[in-house]
């Protein structure tokens, strides 16, 4: 009994200090600015929970965010927004105005990247498998292309990392 | 002992790391905030937008951040966050807002430049002062300030840039700059195909040998040469880029130039216009060529020169020679200018609906008159087809059609225009359908449309009406609204059914409204002038309208209001008030002349926003050859923060009353006021003050027939409190067109507010003008005014009594002559006054105005009733020329009953208008 009331005691004891235990222990950053791009701001939540989300790391997020901010930036910079849509379709209209556009893959280059790399097409004919390749050189070249387009927004705008 | 030692570190690791960022449940208990200097705690309080007692939210905080880093001043924002303990057991979260603000620049500097004006250099950097410091940028700064050395001919300028602090968070640059040795000119030389000897090219280029190399002159230089070789005849130079090559200190140049096609231009049968004249209307040249497009060309718009002109039958060709080896040309214009032609007549069928005299009117075409020339364009005459098209539109007419036709006299001098007018069928608004409206009623839908039963339909209606509807809503807060506006036609198209199809939405609420871009000015100061506050339903209206009430603080010279998210849906959008700070300070001056006080200068300086309160002092001084007067002056424009201004002045003033024919003296007086009170525009229009005042007046030197009373010699000290209110609905307060003005100011002293006198003074006004129509204004005035002493005052001293005569009363007399006189023919002034003036003010040419005017009026001293007088009566012209404060203006008065001895008349020059 006198044990009982012992081990009562010390828990109640403890349950004290643990709930006060963060008083003691002090304040904590919950959120903070982690980058400036322009007039938008990234957070340390967002960056946290796209992190957790892509499961990819923090700092390569952040750069994936900036890139995105800058180029929600030029999407009203050019007036092509629409309402009620999500961020990612209106970029994704961006992407096909600004670069897709511009990019045509002339029939030799396709029939060259053919020919280099016949084996992996399993003895298929050029017509058949052209449109696949087509496709494939175009993204090659939009990617190439809308890295260097962000390089030149990139250089305009005013972005500082504090991450 | 051991086993409880490990329940303890379980017990205390486990839940700690549980505790962590998981504050949800709790409510917020405290806030604080820290790290702010240029904006108050409260600012950032409210832009983060968490209120104690509501539940603890990250979405808030970061919302929060993401808002308050709009504000434009923090560089960095971060938000802990404490748990606190609560009575009664509870817990909450105490917030504290970390901010770092931004750095900008007070001040740029320059030292060292005795080669180029600092204003130069200022103005070729990218970093202005009041911009964000930013470290980054330093280099670049350094490199233009480089380049402009470069082009000055200083290659080895060497810059460095101190950035010192000037207060938390503000820092100055001093930008200091060893300019180097100059890099002189060597040696310069021409190549190329120049024709024109060399030195004469030098001579044009006005550089020479030993100069400094200054890219600015050397640029001149070369247009200098290109307009050499342009009026020399060879029309297209090519001047190339000049080759430079640098040896230490010194540079050779070399200018290739070659001249390239000769252009011989000449000429013929022309009369109405010399050939230097034609000369300029030539596109000869285009994209760097002549050819024989660019000569056509040439050639059509000297026809249309001369058409403008009345030339209608001109006819104009070309000869062209080209030298055998293609590097001259001989243009040759000839030109049969033929004779003018006149339109006699316009004449209209078909029309029946619409005048054929209103038709006349509506045409830019006219018929040879007095004021028109009457000649004629065919394209001006295609224009009025369309514009009588589309008065029949407008009236219904929606199928009307109008074709134009001249014909000619035999000998081609007169024209005569038959316009021939098919009208069709008339559209009538036969009903008006609105759906979809939950928000308005029908009722009040259609009071506000253009249309309603009966009236003639047209296209141009119905979209002004879809937007009338619109904006109906946008007041409400309905901005996503959208109306389809449709019409249907009854068979014969005699019938428009109208439908206005309303998708109402959501309305939209005001957020937060965040104010940037005020370094000096404080958010309150920009705040109490908006229409719309935080949580205030979306109003398009009262967004202008405040925009519109923050430029009129005359701080900015740049206001935009516009949410922050412009584009997508929100049902709560935050809202973005930018400005843009100009100089408070403001200095101004001016100079004047007037017959009565001849010169008079002023100057004043003032400054606009003391403390970023937008509280303004004034110092002014003005003197005249009769009058100076020196004023310090303060308003603050919301006194204890209600709409009120109050105003205190100091003021100090010497004045001379003379006799303006003999320049004698009447009396002189020397007074000091202090004054202060408040002035509340009640409306736009109308306007209370009531101020305080005490005035210490000497009046000296004054002849023996202008003293009536003791008072009128030595000093007085007046203490007085002067109420009155004015309403002024005029359009232009330096020449009223129309509205009216009409006031009362009182003055009231007495001994129990320590006056030495005691009276009190009432003087009314009444202004009325009218726009009786274009260039022709009526005006008319009345004015009234009542002095009286009481208590141990026995008449109203000379300073406070009232004068009439001269150039803004009665015009047929000299200042200040009307009314009593002394035994010595001295006016001492009265105690009472009317007067009443009417003007009529026609613009005759350009700044020019011309004015006819009749005066009548007098001044009545009530205490000697032997000399009251009738009133005296003026008739008169005058002469108007505007400028931006008021006409310059001068008139004659000429009185009607003229008393032996006096003039006729009297001639004024002065400034502003008279009443």
């Amino acid at each position: 009994m006198k044990n009982i009331l012992r081990i009562l005691i010390f828990y109640s004891l403890l349950f004290t200090i643990h709930y006060s235990l963060p008083l003691i222990s002090g304040a904590e950053i919950v959120d903070r600015i982690v980058a400036h791009v322009n007039d938008d701001v990234i957070t340390m939540s967002e960056l946290k929970e796209r992190s957790r989300l892509e499961n990819r790391d923090e700092k390569e997020v952040l750069n994936g965010m900036i890139n995105r901010v800058l180029l929600l930036s030029e999407v009203k910079r050019l007036g092509l927004t629409v309402p009620e849509e999500d961020d990612k379709t209106m970029i994704e209209r961006l992407i096909d105005r600004r670069i897709n556009a511009f990019i045509l893959i002339p029939i030799e280059k396709a029939r060259e990247f053919y020919e280099e790399n016949k084996d992996k097409f399993g003895g298929k004919e050029f017509l058949d498998v052209r449109d696949e390749i087509n496709h494939y050189l175009i993204e090659e070249e939009t990617n190439k292309r809308l890295e260097k387009y962000l390089q030149e927004i990139r250089e305009k705008a005013t972005i500082k990392i504090f991450y | 002992m051991r086993y409880f030692a490990a329940i303890i570190l379980f017990f205390f690791l486990f839940p700690l790391q549980a505790y962590t960022g998981d504050y949800s449940g709790m409510t917020v208990a405290a806030i604080e905030v820290e790290g702010v200097k240029s904006v108050k705690p409260e600012v950032v309080i409210s832009l983060m937008g968490i209120q104690l007692g509501q539940p603890y939210s990250p979405e808030a905080i970061r919302e929060g951040i993401k808002r308050t880093f709009l504000k434009g001043v923090f560089e960095d924002i971060a938000v802990d966050a404490e748990v606190m303990k609560l009575v009664q057991d509870q817990e909450g979260v105490r917030l504290r807002y970390l901010v770092r603000e931004k750095i900008f620049i007070n001040d740029i500097d320059f030292s060292g430049n005795e080669s180029i004006p600092s204003r130069k250099l200022r103005e070729g950097i990218i970093m202005k002062e009041r911009d964000e410091y930013r470290k980054e940028i330093l280099n670049v700064v350094k490199e233009e300030i480089r380049a402009i050395y470069s082009r000055w001919g200083y290659r080895k300028a060497v810059v460095s840039i101190n950035v010192n602090e000037a207060e938390p968070y503000r820092v100055n640059l001093l930008i200091d700059i060893s300019e180097g040795p100059e890099t002189k000119i060597k040696a310069i030389g021409i190549k190329g195909e120049p024709v024109f000897d060399i030195a004469e090219i030098l001579y044009v280029l006005e550089i020479e040998k030993g100069d400094v190399l200054d890219m600015g002159r050397l640029d001149k230089g070369l247009r200098n040469i290109r307009e050499f070789y342009i009026s020399s005849g060879y029309l297209i130079p090519e001047i190339g880029t000049p080759e430079i090559v640098y040896i230490d200190d010194e540079a050779s140049v070399m200018i290739s130039v070659k001249a390239g096609l000769m252009v011989r231009i000449n000429f013929e049968g022309n009369t109405v216009f010399t050939s230097e004249s034609l000369m300029k209307e030539l596109p000869l040249i285009e994209d760097g060529k002549v050819s024989e497009e660019t000569i056509q060309d040439s050639a059509e718009s000297i026809g249309d020169l001369y058409k403008k002109e009345g030339y209608y039958f001109c006819n104009i060709s070309v000869d062209t020679r080209w030298s055998d080896d293609k590097k001259e040309i001989d243009i040759n214009f000839l030109i049969t200018e033929g004779e003018k032609l006149r339109i006699k007549s316009i004449n209209f069928e078909g029309n029946r609906a619409v005048t054929s005299d209103k038709l006349k009117t509506l045409i830019t075409t006219k018929e040879k008159g007095i004021f028109t020339p009457g000649y004629f364009d065919k394209r001006i005459l295609e224009g009025d087809i369309e514009a009588i098209e589309d008065l029949y539109r407008g009236l219904g007419y929606l199928s009307a059609k109008a074709k134009g036709e001249i014909t000619f006299d035999e000998s081609k001098t007169e024209g005569y225009i038959n316009i021939s007018v098919n009208e069709g069928i008339q559209t009538i608004v036969e009903e008006i359908m609105v759906e979809g409206n939950t928000v308005f009623s029908r009722e009040e839908i259609l009071k506000l449309l253009h249309f309603k039963k009966a009236v003639p339909y047209n296209d141009v209606d119905l979209g002004e009406d879809r937007y009338r509807i619109l904006s109906l809503y946008s007041k409400k807060g309905y901005i996503y609204a959208e109306v389809d506006a449709k019409r249907y036609f009854s068979e014969d198209s005699s019938g428009a059914f109208i439908n206005f199809r309303i998708y109402e939405e959501r309305p939209v609420t005001i957020g937060k409204v965040i104010i940037r871009g005020n370094q000096d000015t404080k958010d309150k100061i920009i705040r109490r002038e908006l229409v719309v506050k935080d949580g205030d339903i979306y109003d398009q209206e009262g967004v202008l309208r405040s925009i519109q009430r923050v430029y009129r603080l005359g701080l900015f010279s740049q206001v935009k209001f516009e949410p922050v998210d412009l584009y997508s849906k929100l049902e709560k959008k935050d809202m973005l008030l930018t400005v843009k700070e100009r100089s408070a300070g403001a200095f101004e001056f001016g100079l004047g002349y007037g017959d009565y006080d001849k010169f008079r200068g002023f100057l004043e300086l003032s400054y606009k926003n003391i403390g970023g309160y937008n509280r303004q002092v004034s110092l002014r001084g003005e003197a005249g050859s009769i009058e100076k007067r020196y004023a310090i002056g303060f308003k603050e424009p919301w006194f204890l923060n209600n709409p009120i201004d109050f105003r205190a002045s100091i003021i100090k003033e010497e004045k001379r009353s003379i006799n303006i024919e003999t320049k004698e003296t009447r009396y002189e007086t020397k007074r000091t006021a202090g004054l202060a009170g408040i002035e509340k525009g009640i409306t736009d229009e109308l306007k209370g003050s009531l101020l305080y005042q005490y005035e210490e007046v000497e009046t000296f030197n004054i002849q023996p027939g202008a003293i009536i009373t003791k008072e009128d010699t030595g000093t007085l000290g007046i203490s007085s409190i002067n109420p009155s209110i004015i309403l002024d609905t005029r359009d232009d307060p330096f020449n009223p067109r129309s509205g009216i003005l009409t006031g009362l100011v009182a003055k009231f002293a007495t001994r129990y507010f320590g006056s030495g006198v005691e009276l009190y003074k009432i003087t009314v006004q009444g202004s009325w003008y009218l726009k009786l129509w274009e260039g022709m204004v009526f005006a008319l005035s009345g004015r009234g005014g009542l002095a009286r002493a009481f208590g141990k005052t026995e008449e109203v001293p000379i300073i406070e009594r009232f004068f009439l005569g001269g150039r803004t009363t009665v015009r047929g007399y000299a200042q200040d002559t009307l009314g009593p006189k002394g035994s010595d023919g001295t006016p001492t002034g009265g105690n009472t006054f009317m007067l009443f003036n009417g003007e009529l003010r026609f613009s005759a040419f350009k700044d020019l105005g011309l004015i006819t005017f009749v005066d009548a009026g007098n001044v009545w001293l009530s205490s000697d009733p032997a000399k009251i007088e009738k009133p005296k009566y003026t008739v008169g012209v005058g002469l108007r020329y505007e400028t931006p404060v008021g006409p310059e203006r001068l008139d004659y008065g000429h009185k009607i009953k003229r008393e032996p001895g006096e003039s006729r008349g009297e001639l004024h020059f002065a400034i502003g208008h008279a009443f």
